[in-house]
């Protein structure tokens, strides 16, 4: 089994500051057809598949690391906020070591910032993000 | 990230009482004893980003009046205990009294922040 702490969601080059957790979802996109020499049974076929993950953090703002590997808060509302070509960047999944690196272009979809007045809560963030094109394995 | 709360915790009831870990190390009263019970949590990085400690105090005197004000004192103490540490969850718990000393005690967590 693959340690979590092992497996990077990369936007751009960076990861995300304070990372607690990531999330991939692969969705397969199907159609269905049916023609009489089916003889009433529908067939599937896998047409693309919708690929999102779902990142948490802790939300921390420092901007001495995050010019160079890390994206802080302030830093991914303002991807968040983006528009048009600049709300795309690169998103690379790297699982250990050993694991295949997968990439492919992304936006974020959702941003979302949760805190609290307990003095033992953790003040987190989650972004969902779109990959808009294919995703595919990274050399 | 090294633990502190510990050091935060002498710094404030220090002045206050004569402050033991686990068992005192005196007769004299008034005293106060601690124990401490820390839980770290880390990001993906491995990097400690909160230290949680769940303290229970117990304030030894020999008279009511004494331990109460100790721990009126203590409870203001904690309140404020710097930018790095926050203290939620505060319970007093039922003073108790054996063969004349008053023993009041006080639960809380301090919380550490990187």
């Amino acid at each position: 089994m693959e340690l979590g702490y092992n497996i990077a969601l990369k936007l751009g080059t960076k990861t995300i500051l304070g990372r607690t957790q990531d999330e991939l979802n692969i969705s397969a996109i199907t159609k269905e057809s049916i023609t009489k020499d089916d003889q009433g049974v529908k067939k599937t076929a896998v047409t693309g598949h919708d690929v999102t993950f779902r990142a948490t953090a802790l939300v921390e703002i420092d901007s001495s690391t995050t010019t160079t590997t890390k994206m802080d808060r302030d830093d991914i509302i303002a991807l968040a906020l983006a528009t048009g070509s600049a709300a795309e960047f690169a998103v690379l999944y790297e699982c250990g070591a050993n694991g295949a690196k997968y990439g492919g272009q992304g936006v974020i979809t959702g941003y979302t910032e949760s805190s609290s007045a307990e003095a033992d809560a953790d003040t987190t963030l989650s972004i969902d993000i779109k990959i808009t094109g294919p995703f595919a394995i990274v050399p | 990230m090294t633990n502190t709360i510990g050091q935060a915790l002498k710094t404030a009831i220090g002045g206050i009482i004569p402050l033991y870990l686990y068992e005192a190390e005196t007769e004299s009263y008034p005293y106060a004893v601690y124990d401490l019970t820390s839980t770290e949590y880390s990001d993906k990085d491995g990097r400690v980003y909160k230290i949680s400690g769940e303290v229970g105090l117990d304030v030894v005197a020999k008279d009511f009046g004494t331990a109460q004000a100790k721990v009126d004192a203590i409870k203001a103490a904690i309140a404020d205990l710097g930018p790095s540490h926050r203290v939620g969850n505060t319970q007093a718990l039922t003073p108790e009294c054996i063969e004349g000393v008053w023993i009041l005690s006080l639960q809380f967590t301090i919380i550490q922040h990187s």
